[in-house]
């Protein structure tokens, strides 16, 4: 099952003033969308409304055809997987394979995902281990697996990549991908360009609590001045597309891969 | 709440140490009188100092915590199993000796949790550090103080993160009693596990920033000091050293 997920002029905060102003958002069922924009901006407090962990004070909050603010987060679950910053606030369990079928068994739900998502982040190894043995970045791994085997229709991940070498991130794009190629709606914090370009087709960039920017992902990757503006670059792929001038407007590695295969080489004259 | 709450007390003010020697004289004062009547007075100095430092409504809640179960049981144990002569109240008889007991026990709690309260309440952390940075404190015994003083604010906080992860896993909280016993597991055991993952990590974040090297460290914008101040704290260790001087010369205040 899939899910759209819509924010109609939604106001919310933590008591004292709103954090977000009149923000309206429609993320398609299956469409995959990244939030940037400086710290404190409203990304976390965005991705926390649909979770039900921030409760709008104006406006509407849709995951398909539930309204958030009728239902607990714990309901809210079954539609909703929420991958929150910190892994350290959430793992409990003796064992990583015990931690990670938390969640499924909280929702009832039978475990098959469990040992999939173990295998799909290269955890399988490390399944009977204590969580705690292993090292922080590989703990955000164990949350994130507790998360996918949920089987939510909408996975909201924060900064999911944050700390990550290259091998770890390659298996966080490969699982997300799989996932929104079989329709799950993906909305991701992130200011790692190289896993957002891999990871979304729509980028919305927030501004103190607005949306200041809604865009194609290729678009706005390959934008030097806007990227600049936020402190940030076009990713590797892009760049070289960039600088290349490649067909295509190459944004993922493969797709540079795809379009330096296909060009006409020829060596520049010195 | 138990740890700093923002404000513009002349106690907020202060250079950090004259809000921690105050409520260090009030615990030291406590201890050097042993009559109801004096402890009665220690305790009126501790209530000064939170009205001083505009802290009442900060620390109202975690002293009542704190101090009403001690009272309660001390006047259950001494005013029960204390010696005679007994007071008859109504329909309760009680040690008129255990009562007095009681009362500087219970008295001598109550000023040194109001005290600290205050204290914790009105002392910046990141302004502590500032000042015993320019004092040349060790940056690894400033790190163990600020630690401590905030634990209670950190500890809430990664409890209420806890309960967040938790529940958009699926985790019901509330419900019947039996739901949430079992609520339980996961929610007391990431503080914990958490809370130890986090000092391994700080003490490593602390040897990576050469905090064993012993170098001296220079303070950014340390707290400023004033003559007043410094004769406040002068004064308040004078005020201690004469209880004692009182005490052991037999007069016991
Ligand atoms: N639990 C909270 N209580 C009060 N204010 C908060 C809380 N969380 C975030 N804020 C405030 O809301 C604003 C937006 O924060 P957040 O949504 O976390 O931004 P971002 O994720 O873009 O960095 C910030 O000004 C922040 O200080
Ligand atoms: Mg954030």
């Amino acid at each position: 099952m899939t899910f759209g997920v819509r924010l109609e002029r939604v106001r919310a905060g933590y008591g004292q003033g709103d954090v977000l102003h009149d923000v309206s958002l429609d993320v398609a069922a299956g469409e995959s969308l990244a939030l940037l924009g400086a710290n404190g901006a409203g990304k976390t407090t965005l991705a926390r409304l649909l979770i039900g962990l921030v409760r709008p004070s104006a406006g509407r909050v849709t995951v398909g055809d539930w309204d958030v603010s009728g239902r607990r987060p714990d309901e809210l679950a079954r539609r909703v997987g929420y991958v929150f910053q910190h892994a350290d606030h959430q793992l409990f369990a003796r064992t990583v394979r015990d931690d990670v079928a938390f969640g499924p068994r909280c929702l009832g739900l039978p475990g098959d995902g469990v040992a999939a998502a173990l295998e799909e982040l290269g955890l399988s190894r490390v399944a009977g281990a204590h969580p705690y043995d292993l090292p922080a970045p590989a703990r955000k791994l164990v949350t994130l697996a507790g998360v996918l085997a949920m089987g939510a229709g909408v996975l909201v991940l924060d900064e999911p990549t944050a700390g990550f070498d290259h091998e770890s991130r390659e298996l966080v794009v490969a699982a997300l991908r799989r996932r929104i190629e079989s329709g799950v709606t993906a909305v991701v914090v992130s200011h790692d360009l190289a896993f957002v370009a891999e990871a979304a087709e729509r980028i919305v960039v927030m501004r103190e609590g607005a949306i200041a920017t809604d865009r194609r992902a290729r678009d706005m990757l390959r934008d030097e001045d806007a990227l600049h503006a936020l402190g940030l670059g076009p990713p590797p792929a892009a760049a070289l597309g960039l600088r290349l001038a490649l067909s295509g407007s190459p944004v993922r590695i493969a797709e540079c891969v795809a379009a330096l295969r296909g060009a006409r080489w020829t060596a520049p004259a010195v | 709440m138990i740890g700093y709450a923002a404000g513009r007390s002349p106690l907020h003010r202060a250079h950090p140490y004259t809000p921690l020697a105050a409520a260090s004289a009030v615990l030291l004062l406590a201890f050097a009188v042993s009559t109801p009547g004096a402890v009665g007075v220690v305790v009126l100095a501790a209530v000064a100092l939170a009205l001083l430092g505009d802290a009442t409504g900060a620390i109202v809640r975690p002293m009542l915590v704190l101090v009403l179960p001690t009272w309660a049981l001390l006047l259950v144990l001494h005013g029960i199993l204390g010696g005679d002569p007994h007071l008859v109240l109504g329909p309760v008889t009680l040690s008129e000796p255990g009562v007095r007991r009681a009362l500087v026990l219970g008295g001598r709690v109550t000023a040194i949790v109001i005290a600290f309260l205050t204290a914790l309440a009105t002392v910046s952390p990141p302004r502590l550090v500032e000042a015993m940075t320019a004092r040349g404190v060790p940056f690894g015994r400033i790190f163990l103080l600020v630690s401590s003083l905030t634990l209670v604010p950190r500890m809430r906080a990664r409890a209420v993160q806890i309960l967040d992860a938790q529940q958009s896993r699926g985790l019901r909280i509330g419900g019947s009693a039996a739901a949430r016993v079992r609520a339980l597991v996961p929610l007391v055991l990431p503080l914990v596990l958490g809370a130890l993952a986090e000092v391994e990590e700080q003490v490593l974040a602390l040897d990576a920033r050469g905090a064993a090297s012993g170098a001296r460290r220079t303070a950014l914008d340390p707290p400023r000091d004033t003559l007043g101040e410094r004769l406040v704290r002068m004064a308040l260790i004078m005020a201690v050293l004469m209880a004692y001087a009182a005490k052991f010369m037999g007069r016991g205040a």
